[in-house]
């Protein structure tokens, strides 16, 4: 029952994921592709990227960050992934309902930090339960990823502006620039989108390896739960993630695409090199990182104040999604005496 | 090639807001020699007079025209700028059709009372209507160097500047002239009421102007 269980919030996650994507908004604001459209287009690239490039990250989350031999591992794992996975949803309705871009990466690492804590319950230590030389990667991930979004977007916002935009005296030669750029952008978004659904969704898909390899579920089994995960993340894309795409794009983000190229390429530099790590890193906090280096090159004024809330909501999420995760385990373990 | 290729392809380069701004110049010169021929007086300018004021309001209805169809072609299902150029495009065509429109009101004017000018306020009114039709003409060339180089619409600002200070000073001396004559009050209202028109294009175009320097500016500066 408690694998059925899984497996289902397991999907929900894969669904929640896809709800969360933003990628393509960039696009949207710029005005290069319209909604309706991006939203197809996101939900196929997103299912492409979640079931062709997320096996990296996937195994990364699902079996090597949990110390297996340190206790009992087949007896609880299920339990231990829907304290997680419900860990994790929770934060995915509130990042819905508060508009915060609440990191599912760091919630997730949370969660089963949470799950260490609880060390006591499976007769076992808290320095054992978790493989902390793989966490420590992540965590080093979670610190050097944004500061190469900000780093990459400066950078080639200054190339645009000193080696192009300078060049560009009238309207109707940045009419021409802009429309040129606009190729370029739909190109990187749709790589942006591919690998970073392929970041994301490793982390719901990873609960799959993870029943995987514990021989929890068959292998002909994972491989359906892994299409079925895949196929999740681009209807939640299609369903919901229109919402956020619509929001973000058309209401936050109005910007021109020599600006969304430079936020772009720089995404596309940081989730290569996190998927080639299979680092589990925050497309998110990239983004945000890499829009306050493209304004950086502009010497525009970022809002602090709301970059500032941001960044707590970011530090807030790990010892909360611990705490959720521990306490559900409590509950579900000690509680229930399993 | 379809019609919607076709204006998708027609928003850069804006042939659309350069006819816009072709028929403004030539609505605003036809505006002088409207003027021209009133001050003229003879049977044979009447006749003038008549097609001319015709041709303006034809003009104006153009522009009219021309600023629906520039406006369907930017926010068109496929037509693409960035969102922060369309306003700017919108705000461009607006004004233009709204100079348009009270250089209008001056032909009719010339359509709802017969003018017989005095003869010391005729040279008066051919060089406000000079000096108007300057102005127009001169925000014309910087709306165009502002597709072209954001510097040089600039500088144009002040050539704008100082046409309309002149046909500022004009239309001052004028109604002093206008106050001075010994005219019925229907005629003095009239005389008055042209001037205003006149002048109140030449303003329109001057806040116009400002407009596209602050645009210039802003582009100057975008990054």
């Amino acid at each position: 029952m408690e694998i059925i269980l899984t497996l289902v919030l397991g999907l929900a996650f894969a669904f929640g994921i896809g709800a969360g994507d933003e990628t393509l908004a960039t696009l949207v604001g710029s005005g290069g592709m319209r909604l309706r459209r991006a939203v197809v287009l996101g939900a196929i690239l997103a299912a492409v990227g979640a079931m062709f490039l997320s096996q990296g990250v996937a195994t990364s989350i699902g079996t090597e960050l949990v110390n297996h031999e340190s206790f009992d591992f087949a007896r609880y794992q299920a339990w231990i992934l829907v304290s997680v996975l419900l860990t994790v949803t929770a934060w995915l309705i509130i990042a819905s309902r508060t508009g915060l871009p609440v990191s599912t990466t760091y919630s997730i690492i949370g969660a089963f930090i949470g799950v260490a804590l609880c060390a006591p319950l499976f007769g076992t230590e808290f320095s054992m339960m978790l493989h902390w030389s793989e966490l420590q990667y992540i965590v080093i991930g979670w610190i050097v990823s944004p500061f190469l979004g900000l780093a990459f977007a400066w950078i080639v916002g200054y190339l645009v502006k000193r080696f192009i935009r300078r060049k560009i005296h009238g309207l109707g030669g940045l009419e021409k620039f802009e429309r040129t750029l606009m190729i370029a952008l739909v190109f990187f978004s749709c790589f942006n989108q591919v690998n970073r659904a392929g970041n994301d969704a490793g982390k719901a898909l990873g609960i799959f390896y993870s029943l995987g390899y514990a021989g929890q579920i068959d292998g002909a089994m994972m491989v359906l739960m892994i299409i079925a995960g895949s196929i999740m993340v681009g209807l939640g894309l299609l369903i919901i993630g229109r919402h956020l795409l619509k929001n973000v794009g058309k209401n936050l983000i109005e910007i021109r695409p020599s600006d969304a190229i430079c936020i772009e390429a720089s995404m596309s530099i940081v989730l290569i090199i996190a998927n080639l790590f299979a680092l589990p890193i925050s497309g998110g906090q990239v983004l945000i990182f890499a829009i306050v280096g493209i304004a950086m090159a502009k010497h525009e004024s970022v809002n602090k104040k709301r970059l500032k809330r941001i960044v707590y909501s970011w530090v807030l999420t790990f010892p909360l999604a611990a705490a959720s995760s521990a306490g559900i385990l409590l509950l579900i373990v000690g509680g229930f005496k399993i | 090639m379809n019609q919607r290729k076709k204006q998708r392809r027609t928003i850069h380069a804006n042939p659309g807001l350069q006819e816009m701004l072709d028929a403004l110049k030539k609505q605003s010169q036809l505006t002088e020699e409207l003027v021209k021929q009133a001050c003229d007086g003879s049977d044979k300018a009447a006749i003038r007079v008549k097609a001319l004021v015709s041709d303006v309001i034809a003009l104006e209805k153009k522009i009219d025209r021309l600023k629906e169809a520039f406006i369907e072609t930017l926010y068109a299902e496929k037509g693409f700028l960035p969102n922060i150029q369309k306003n700017d495009y919108l705000f461009i065509t607006e004004n233009i059709d709204e100079i348009a429109d009270e250089i209008e009101i001056v032909a009719r004017q010339f359509q709802i009372y017969d003018y017989s000018f005095p003869d010391h306020v005729k040279n008066d009114y051919i060089s406000l209507a000079i000096a108007v039709n300057n102005t127009v003409v001169s925000l014309a060339e910087q709306v165009a160097y502002l597709f072209k180089d954001f510097k040089i619409a600039g500088s144009t600002w002040r050539k704008v500047q100082e046409e309309r200070r002149i046909a500022r000073e004009v239309s001052w001396s004028l109604l002093h002239e206008i106050l001075e004559s010994e005219v019925d009050h229907k005629k003095f209202l009239m005389l008055r009421a042209l001037v205003k028109s006149l002048i109140a294009a030449a303003d329109k175009a001057e806040d116009f102007s400002d407009s596209i320097n602050a645009l210039a500016v802003k582009y100057l500066t975008l990054d």
